[in-house]
Formats: structure tokens, C-alpha cells, sequence
């Protein structure tokens, strides 16, 4: 018979395909998950700050997301590192939502209401 | 007739910047292409292209104008490629024709 | 990535697009097709082939007979629609909605149809969705929840997003090589003939997958909308859209305008504009309103003016006022995208378009095979990726044109008092597809390929004799009637047909030595099981 069961999956694991596809599967889980979450957050503070009234706010914000995550897509598939863009998708997430609370604390003891 | 006059204004652009390729060229005309011969193929080419778009404009508004010169440039490139592909010394007389069709179009 | 952006963008390119490439092919097919979904209700509706448009019809005398059919057929309905016969349409349409019963979110939808110049009511046409069906294939897909189908089909579309973008980033060469086209030769032509089709409409492609992002927003990303409204969406969405804001039903019963004043007070706020429907809500309530929408034209930034009545006073109640930059950009970018505003030469060209995204997405799939199958020829080595590919690719890229003439088909051969017939064409649209799958999984060479275009051709040819078999007119005499609806449709099958049979005539005498060991390579791997 074969080798023993264990045996085999261990040489397997550390063969080249293995680590290969952990990587890309790294990469396209952040490129897919990543990238929605900072194109979502990226609408979010765009909704906030744009310069126009509420109802234009939302639609420009919604429609500019697709590119950020086109974007984002093609810029962690770009990256040398393996886990460098997990990182800078999460720092670059928490700085947008950041400055969106701070432009919604702003709006809101300057404008005394909602929004508008 | 006005729409047919457009669409071949665009042909003839895109067929203009078509022989300001080498290669192109070499194939239509059996002739090796001079440097200031491609430039004055692309400037004679953007500026059909241009005439083509005011032509369309002016018959449709610019905002159609300008969607549907994206479609007959589309349209104008698939034939210029299967033509090049397969047939490249039929630009020689297809071109100057056109543009006797098209000035007669513009005329009457 | 790889050791360069160049390669890591090459790899991405390949393989965003190869895994989503099947379904992006369903939905440029479905949605090509979608373009002239008019056309094909009525095609596939031959009890209404008789009616002719007219474009100095007398409007107001139409809507007038839509009115009194309504009264007629539909008193107690909750809602009414008329709309008026266009181009593309040569129909009077008359519609209700019931009521919605215990359980039911919406009531049953009704419709009729009137022949604009004789004015007479047109027997109940058979049963069929037509080219409906095939507009929401293109994202509601099928046989599963909406919602599913549109977060498949958003998740390829951004695939293919992503696939346009790295594709321009790797073709370095895009305007060198922008006329070139080598056939004969392979995969290498295989190659050319993926760029040539992706570069030539790259602006359709492009448009066309963000916008069709776009369409559907509100479901992918609605963070914007949430963060800013939080429960209260509804104003949103009445700011946004407030054609839809028709006041609420009161309860108490009010008698509305007989039809000559309604039409005399609608005339009076109109004037001469083209009316393209009417929308009657709150039927006999003191809150009864009519929507009138005026024909959009071939505009693509100015939205179609409409006015709302009240169908009790004849007063006008709101009206449409010219919107912000970011609503009609959002606008425009659906017409864009539904090609709504496009008259018929621009239409045509978006059919061309749509066909040149199909041959992208088809030659991309068939290249990668082409080119692992040399690969393995010299490595002398199995696939079983290659195996799954070529399957698919005879499944979907074949398989789907004779769904679709097996739809056509299927429209004309069942009864007409088949039950359920309209759900019957489409199961049979999948049948087919699924035959051309199961063949698939055996034969996949060359062969095969040519003899399913061959099948092809034949279906697509022989439609217009089945048109004239089973409808009152056929292609002569609606080219006579200048009915060119319904003639074009026939010519359209014809050219399909061609098409088909020089593809055939292509697979079976390849022109360089090069195809022909690709061919050998291709059958002995797909001899294999």
C-alpha cells in the first residue's frame, strides 16, 4: 500500500502548490472582503462630506464606489508582501471612518439638526 | 442619407489613422511610410473625426452625438480590421470613393 | 505578486475572467438579446402580427377606447395603465391590477391589447413572457430567488470590471497593434481576435459593466443611503424619484371625471407633447390621481417630463422639475446602460456591440483551452481543468443560441391552450441547454463543435418558414405592410443563420498547419471521458 494517510497530506502541505494557493487565496479573500469593506467605508465618509445636497451626497457616494473597489482590487493584487495589504485595508478602513465620525460630529454641533 | 454620410466620415477617419501604422500602410500601399506621411495620416484622421462629430451633433445633439459616434467608430474598426486582415488592397480605392459619396451626401 | 506588475496583472486578467466567464456570457447573450425585447413580444405574440403603427394616429381618440375598455373589463381594479402605440410597439396596451389578495404583495397583473387603426379590441394573444424573459435572465437569471441571481451576477460583473482594467493595464501595445488581426493562426489568432473584440467596443464594455453596476446599487452597495437615512429611506426614495409619490387612498368613495373631460384637462396641461402611458391609482377615492408620462425621446441627460392629475378634479398635483447634476448622471447612466433612449440605428449598434462582448468573452475561454492544450501536447500530460473547460465552453458558447431558437420554437409549436405555457417555453429554453450540456460531457472535438453550429444554422434559418406556418404573416407581405418590427426579425434569423453556417464551414477546413495540430491535440483530449 501507500504511505499512510497523514504521511502523504503533510508532504503535500508543504509543497510549492499549497503555499501557492494559500497566497492567492490570501490575496483574493482580502481583494474580494478587503476591498468591499473599504469601498463601503469610502462611500460612507463620501456621503457625509461631498459638497452637494443629502440626496446627491448618496447617489454620487454610491456611484464612485465601484471604482475605489476596482481600485482596491488591482492594488492588492499589485502588492509584493503577503500580508501588507491586509493591513494597509484595514488601517486605510478605520482612518475613512474615522473621518467620517469627525465630519458627522462636526456637521452636527455646527448645523444643530440632521443633514440638511 | 445624413446618417450614412456620418458613418462613412467616420470610416474614412478611422481608415486615415489605420494607414498611420507601418505595417498598415505597408500592406495598402506597397510603400514604406515616412515619418512626417504618419503624422499627416493621424492629423487628417483625428480631424475627419472630429468633422464627423460636429456633423453628428449638429443632426442629433451632442449628448446622442456622442454615444453614437462611439458605436460607428466600433462599427468602422471591425470592418477596417476584417478588410486589412483579409483584403488590405481594397482601402486603396475604397477611400478616396467614400469621400467623393460623402461630399455628395453633404452637398445634396 | 508575481515579479512584476506586468505578470501579476497578466495572471489576474486570466483568471478573473476564465472563472466567471460562463455566466458573463449568459448575461451579454440574454442581455443583447434583451435590446430588442419589444420586438420579440411581439414576434412571439402572433395574434397581435396585424397591428400597424401609425404615427398620425389621433392620441387622444386611443386613449379614449383604452378608458372604455378599462371601464368595461376592470371597475373594481386597484390600478389602471394605458400606453400608447409606438414604433416598436404598434399596440394600443390597456393593463389592471386586482386588488392584492390574502398573502400577496402585488395584485394580478391583466393586459389587452387594441389594434391602433381600426380600433378594434385584438383576441387575447397567447400566453408567453417573450423577450421579458429574456431581459430578466440577464440578472434575475432563473429557477433561483432574485436576490440570489443578482448578487451572482453582481459578483461577476465586478469580476469582469476588474478583468476590463487589468486587461487595458496589460496591453501595453493597445494602439500599436489596435488594427491588427492574424488569422489562421491558432491560439495566436484566437488571441487577436479576443483583443480585437475587447479593444474595438472597449467603451461599450466598459459602460456597460459599471453601469450595469450601477443599476443595481441600491442592493450592492447601499451604505451611502443607509448611513445618511437610517430608517427613514422612504424620504430618500421620495426626493430621488418623486414620480412615484401618488397620494395615499382615503377610503372615501369620489366620482371621477367622465373620459372627455379627463382627456380635455389632461390636453390642456400637456398641449401637443407626446404622451407615452398613463398611470390611474386610487380608482373611485377622493384621492384618484393619474400619472401622465410624456415620450422621452432620444434624450439622454433630460429626463421625460410627467405630470400627476387628480382624475376627480382635473387639477394638476405635481408635475416633473428639472433634477440635480448627480440624479440625472445616475439617470443617464441607466438609459446607458438599457440602450432606453437609443433610436434604431443607435440600437443596432448596441446589438453589434453586445454580439462583439460575446465573441470577447467566448474567445478569451477558448484561447486559455487552445493554448493549455498545446501546452499539453508537448508535456504529454493530462488536465482535468482543461476537461471542465472545454466542456463548459461547448456548453455555454454552443448551447446557448439553440436555447434561445428552441424558445422560439417552443413559442410557435405549443398549443396555445397548453396550461401554464408561458413557464413551459422557458423550461424548454433550459431543456435544450441542458442537452447541449449533457452532449457536452461526452464529445467535445472539433467535430461536435462544427455539427451543433451546423444544427444552429438550421433552427435559425428555418424560423421565419415556421413564422409563416403558424402566424397570419410572413416575411413578404410584412415587408410589403412596411411592418419592419416583425420583417427584421425574420431578417435577423436569416443573418444569425449565416453566421453560423460560415462558422461551421470555418471549424472544418482550418487554414495553417498550426490549427490543424491544435485540432488533433483538442480531439484526442476530447475522445477522452
Amino acid at each position: 500500500m501507500t504511505q499512510p494517510l497523514i504521511q502523504r497530506l503533510t508532504r503535500w502541505k508543504n509543497t510549492t502548490i499549497w503555499r501557492d494557493s494559500l497566497h492567492i487565496g490570501n490575496r483574493c479573500l482580502a481583494a474580494t472582503f478587503g476591498g468591499y469593506l473599504l469601498s463601503a467605508v469610502a462611500t460612507i465618509l463620501l456621503a457625509q462630506i461631498l459638497p452637494l445636497s443629502q440626496v446627491d451626497r448618496v447617489l454620487t457616494a454610491m456611484m464612485l464606489s465601484f471604482a475605489v473597489y476596482t481600485c482596491a482590487v488591482i492594488w492588492v493584487f499589485s502588492v509584493k508582501s503577503t500580508w501588507r495589504y491586509w493591513l494597509d485595508l484595514f488601517t486605510l478602513s478605520s482612518l475613512l471612518y474615522l473621518a467620517y465620525l469627525a465630519a458627522k460630529a462636526f456637521d452636527a454641533t455646527s448645523a444643530q439638526g440632521s443633514g440638511l | 442619407m445624413t446618417a450614412t454620410v456620418e458613418l462613412l466620415t467616420c470610416f474614412i477617419a478611422m481608415g486615415l489613422l489605420a494607414l498611420s501604422y507601418f505595417s498598415h500602410h505597408r500592406a495598402v500601399r506597397n510603400r514604406p511610410l515616412t515619418d512626417a506621411q504618419a503624422r499627416g495620416f493621424r492629423t487628417a484622421g483625428t480631424a475627419t473625426l472630429v468633422l464627423c462629430y460636429w456633423l453628428a451633433s449638429r443632426h442629433y445633439g451632442p449628448a446622442y452625438a456622442s454615444v453614437l459616434l462611439l458605436g460607428w467608430v466600433c462599427l468602422s474598426s471591425i470592418i477596417l480590421v476584417i478588410l486589412l486582415s483579409y483584403k488590405p488592397r481594397w482601402l486603396q480605392p475604397i477611400l478616396p470613393a467614400s469621400t467623393v459619396v460623402c461630399l455628395l451626401g453633404l452637398l445634396y | 505578486m508575481k515579479d512584476s506588475f506586468f505578470r501579476s496583472m497578466t495572471w489576474l486578467h486570466t483568471w478573473v475572467g476564465l472563472l466567471t466567464c460562463w455566466v458573463l456570457f449568459l448575461v451579454f447573450f440574454a442581455g443583447t438579446a434583451a435590446y430588442y425585447r419589444a420586438e420579440i413580444n411581439l414576434w412571439m405574440q402572433p395574434e397581435n402580427h396585424g397591428s400597424q403603427y401609425d404615427a398620425n394616429a389621433d392620441n387622444q381618440q386611443l386613449i379614449l377606447k383604452g378608458l372604455t375598455s378599462l371601464a368595461q373589463q376592470a371597475p373594481d381594479a386597484e390600478s389602471w395603465w394605458i400606453y400608447l402605440p409606438t414604433q416598436r410597439v404598434p399596440l394600443l396596451t390597456y393593463a389592471w391590477s386586482d386588488p392584492a389578495a390574502e398573502g400577496q404583495r402585488f395584485g394580478d397583473y391583466h393586459q389587452g391589447f387594441i389594434n391602433p387603426t381600426t380600433g378594434e379590441a385584438l383576441p387575447k394573444a397567447r400566453e408567453s413572457r417573450g423577450g421579458d424573459f429574456l431581459y430578466r435572465l440577464h440578472f434575475d437569471l432563473y429557477y433561483m430567488s432574485v436576490l440570489t441571481a443578482r448578487w451572482i451576477v453582481g459578483f461577476c460583473t465586478m469580476f469582469m470590471l476588474v478583468a476590463i482594467i487589468s486587461g487595458i493595464v496589460i496591453h501595453k501595445r493597445i494602439f500599436k497593434d489596435f488594427f491588427s488581426f492574424r488569422p489562421g493562426k491558432g491560439p495566436r489568432s484566437w488571441l487577436d481576435a479576443h483583443v480585437a473584440s475587447s479593444v474595438l467596443a472597449l467603451p461599450f464594455h466598459l459602460m456597460i459593466t459599471y453601469t450595469g453596476l450601477v443599476t443595481l446599487m441600491f442592493m450592492y452597495m447601499p451604505w451611502g443611503l443607509n448611513t445618511q437615512y437610517g430608517d427613514e429611506t422612504q424620504a430618500f426614495y421620495s426626493q430621488w424619484k418623486p414620480i412615484y409619490q401618488t397620494p395615499a387612498a382615503t377610503g372615501t368613495p369620489a366620482t371621477m371625471l367622465d373620459s372627455q373631460s379627463l382627456l380635455s384637462a389632461i390636453h390642456s396641461v400637456v398641449g401637443e407633447s407626446p404622451i407615452e402611458g398613463l398611470q390611474f391609482d386610487n380608482l373611485n377615492d377622493s384621492n384618484a390621481s393619474v400619472t401622465v408620462k410624456i415620450a422621452p425621446e432620444h434624450n439622454l441627460n433630460q429626463q421625460a417630463p410627467w405630470y400627476h392629475l387628480s382624475t376627480v378634479t382635473g387639477t394638476v398635483l405635481a408635475q416633473s422639475a428639472v433634477t440635480s447634476g448627480a440624479n440625472q448622471t445616475q439617470s443617464a447612466m441607466i438609459a446607458l446602460h438599457s440602450g432606453r433612449f437609443a433610436g434604431q440605428g443607435l440600437r443596432l449598434l448596441y446589438l453589434l456591440a453586445g454580439l462583439t462582448g460575446c465573441v470577447m468573452i467566448a474567445s478569451g475561454a477558448i484561447m486559455w483551452a487552445e493554448k493549455l492544450a498545446q501546452k499539453q501536447l508537448k508535456k504529454d500530460k493530462n488536465h482535468s481543468g482543461l476537461t471542465l473547460v472545454n466542456m463548459l465552453n461547448l456548453a455555454t458558447f454552443a448551447g446557448l443560441p439553440i436555447a434561445l431558437a428552441c424558445y422560439f420554437y417552443a413559442n410557435r409549436l405549443l398549443p396555445v391552450t397548453f396550461v401554464d405555457r408561458e413557464n413551459w417555453e422557458i423550461h424548454c429554453f433550459f431543456i435544450s441547454w441542458a442537452l447541449v450540456a449533457l452532449l457536452a460531457c461526452f464529445k467535445r472535438d472539433k467535430q461536435t463543435w462544427q455539427r451543433l453550429f451546423l444544427l444552429t444554422a438550421l433552427l435559425y434559418g428555418l424560423l421565419p418558414l415556421l413564422n409563416a406556418m403558424t402566424s397570419q404573416y410572413q416575411l413578404i407581405n410584412n415587408l410589403q405592410r412596411q411592418a419592419y418590427v416583425l420583417a427584421g426579425f425574420d431578417l435577423m434569423m436569416l443573418a444569425l443563420a449565416a453566421l453560423f453556417y460560415m462558422a461551421a464551414k470555418r471549424l472544418r477546413s482550418p487554414k495553417k498547419v498550426l490549427a490543424t495540430r491544435v485540432t488533433k491535440a483538442t480531439t484526442e483530449l476530447g475522445v477522452e471521458s
